[in-house]
């Protein structure tokens, strides 16, 4: 144990010597392996069945977090963010509707966007406009729209009333930073870092190898979340749930905020909540890639803890409010 | 860094060996095999490229890589908690990754059964398929027929689509009662976490019982043969069967 102690020392650096992470980690599941027959034997019903689920979900949106990240990183490696900035109506009025639309062009999920808005706002583009960008690319952006339309087969105005409301929560969100905003919520990091692309192929597989084992990470934990809400939660109780009317809308709001599932993946879930409306599902479509708990510690991390605890709820309520509105027009 | 190309390369060989293994048949949709295959691969690579690009990692803060021509002085006036472009160290969070593995390969999660049925209805099912069926023509073999589609059409003008044809389902028993079974059969749009179960009341053939050792099928998964004749237990679909066997789990357990 004091030789495994020791590599952890010369892996990250002596300030991360307290808990062995990585030795335990890989342990438990070398542990889980040796023992898998009576794990097997012993498991009951309703632990199988988290993990069916569990897995399921985790397993459905690997295909589209590899894409994701790989486009992310391609981007990151080969797209000038000043051209963008170029582009860019001189108006913010202007500026930050065409900033949240143009997120069509990340094929990514939400965890890429904070990264690459970040840049984009070091590199110029007004951070209203960055803002708009990073709430409506993970959710419209074609992988998203493209896994939305197939989770909900035969309903095309879902991914319709997607997009609009998105690109509705974005701007507004946007502007109201553009009125309200403070850029002392800004973190000094942020307000300091920016960095030159030198090796666009290192850039590339750097930036994926980062947005996996992070984003990747925290599918991990919705998928869990959600596997054990789908466990333990019988059909009854979600079935009064969702016969709660307007309290639907939050309640899936809430739900998305605390699942955290990658936008990529969202939909899926979202289609499995039959009890509810389809408006309440909107709901959690449209507030899922733009407030859950994996992105506020992202953007914690990225703009600091100020921005982080104004942002959030801000967009929360936005986005509960647009969905009602384009739910009750288009759906 | 060397562990997170460590975890990244795990999940790889997760997502292949389930694709190549046909595990994954048991938690997302058929055709997802090939992307899940494809993922691995991606992964695989992209570790391996880590590697060659970055060969000293392991000794060198990768972030120092990454500034290259930048004043090094500006590192060190930023907090490291606000750092965004901290990769030198694997993010806590990737450490997760090794759940779905150890359940892959440790617990191996069965498909759907009969656990956890309460949270399915055919109502569900009903409202994701179309209605307006038309008449299928009786014809003297039974009509193989996916268990969905049946729980469709039984409520669709209350089953005057199926009048008169005889059709075969599979499923698996869900209850077994003396002279009925109510059998399931799940279906799925993408994973295992949207899944609805179709449920059918089966009449079993005059002169059979379920009984523990009686003729009849004993089985957990059954095919039953025979016609739609009303509701039966809880309102579900009646299929009155002529025909009843036990049949081996499907290759496809879920129906699309």
């Amino acid at each position: 144990m004091s030789s495994e102690s020791s590599a952890t020392g010369r892996s990250s650096g002596a300030r991360n010597v307290s808990f062995p992470l990585p030795e335990v980690s890989l342990g438990a599941l070398l542990v889980a392996l040796l023992l898998r027959n009576s794990i097997r034997a012993h498991i009951s019903q309703a632990m199988a069945h988290w993990a069916t689920i569990f897995l399921a979900i985790v397993m459905q949106a690997m295909p589209f977090m590899v894409l994701g990240v790989i486009l992310s990183g391609t981007i990151a490696a080969f797209v000038r963010p000043a051209a963008l900035a170029r582009v860019l109506p001189k108006s913010r009025a202007l500026a930050v509707p065409v900033a949240a639309i143009s997120g069509v062009f990340l094929p990514g999920c939400e965890c890429s966007s904070v990264p690459v808005a970040a840049r984009l706002a070091q590199r110029g583009v007004p951070f209203s406009a960055a803002m708009a960008f990073l709430l409506a690319s993970p959710a419209i952006n074609p992988v998203v729209l493209v896994a939305t339309a197939v989770a909900f087969p035969g309903r095309p105005m879902m991914m319709l009333a997607r997009f609009a409301a998105s690109v509705i929560v974005a701007s507004i969100v946007g502007l109201l930073w553009e009125q309200f905003g403070n850029p002392d919520w800004l973190s000094k990091a942020f307000a300091n870092g920016s960095h030159e692309v030198t090796n666009p192929w290192r850039e590339l597989v750097e930036t994926a190898m980062h947005d996996f084992s992070q984003a990747a990470g925290f599918l991990v934990v919705g998928g869990a979340t959600a596997a054990t809400l789908q466990t333990v939660v019988s059909r009854s109780i979600l079935k009064t749930l969702g016969n709660t009317g307007p309290l639907a809308i939050v309640i899936l709001g809430l739900l998305a905020v605390v699942l955290s599932i990658c936008s990529e993946a969202d939909a899926f879930v979202a289609a499995g909540l039959t009890q509810f409306s389809l408006t309440a599902r909107l709901a959690f479509l449209v507030v899922g890639p733009m407030v859950d708990l994996k992105l506020i510690a992202l953007q914690m991390g990225t703009f600091g803890r100020k921005f982080a605890f104004r942002f959030a709820p801000v967009t929360f309520v936005v986005a509960l409010i647009v969905s009602s509105v384009v739910g009750a027009v288009l759906l | 860094m060397k562990y997170r190309r460590l975890l990244v390369a795990l999940v790889g060989v997760t997502c292949l060996r389930l694709a190549l293994t046909g595990q994954y048949k048991q938690y997302v949709r058929v055709g997802m095999g090939r992307y899940l295959a494809l993922a691995g691969i991606a992964l695989g690579v992209l570790a391996l490229t880590d590697i060659v690009l970055h060969p000293k990692a392991e000794q060198h803060d990768v972030e120092f890589d990454r500034a290259e021509g930048e004043p090094t002085h500006e590192h060190r006036h930023v907090p490291e908690h606000g750092h965004k472009h901290n990769h030198s160290n694997t993010p806590k969070i990737a450490w997760m990754l090794l759940a779905p593995i150890a359940v892959a390969f440790a617990v191996v999660p069965p498909a759907l059964g009969k656990w956890g049925i309460d949270r399915s209805s055919n109502a569900a099912i009903v409202a994701t398929r179309k209605s307006n069926y038309l008449p299928l023509k009786p014809s003297a073999s039974p009509l193989p027929m996916a268990t969905n589609e049946f729980v469709a059409r039984a409520f669709d003008e209350s089953g005057l689509s199926l009048k008169g044809v005889t059709v075969s389902i599979e499923g698996f028993v869900i209850e077994r009662k003396d002279n009925y079974v109510v059998m399931g059969r799940y279906s799925i749009a993408c994973c295992a976490a949207d899944a609805v179960a179709a449920q059918v009341h089966v009449q079993l053939p005059r002169g059979t019982s379920n009984t523990p050792g009686t003729s009849g099928p004993q089985g957990e998964w059954i095919r039953a043969t025979g016609m739609l004749i009303g509701l039966g237990e809880n309102d579900l679909p009646k299929l009155v069967a002529t025909e009843f066997t036990d049949i081996r789990p499907p290759s496809n357990t879920y129906e699309g």
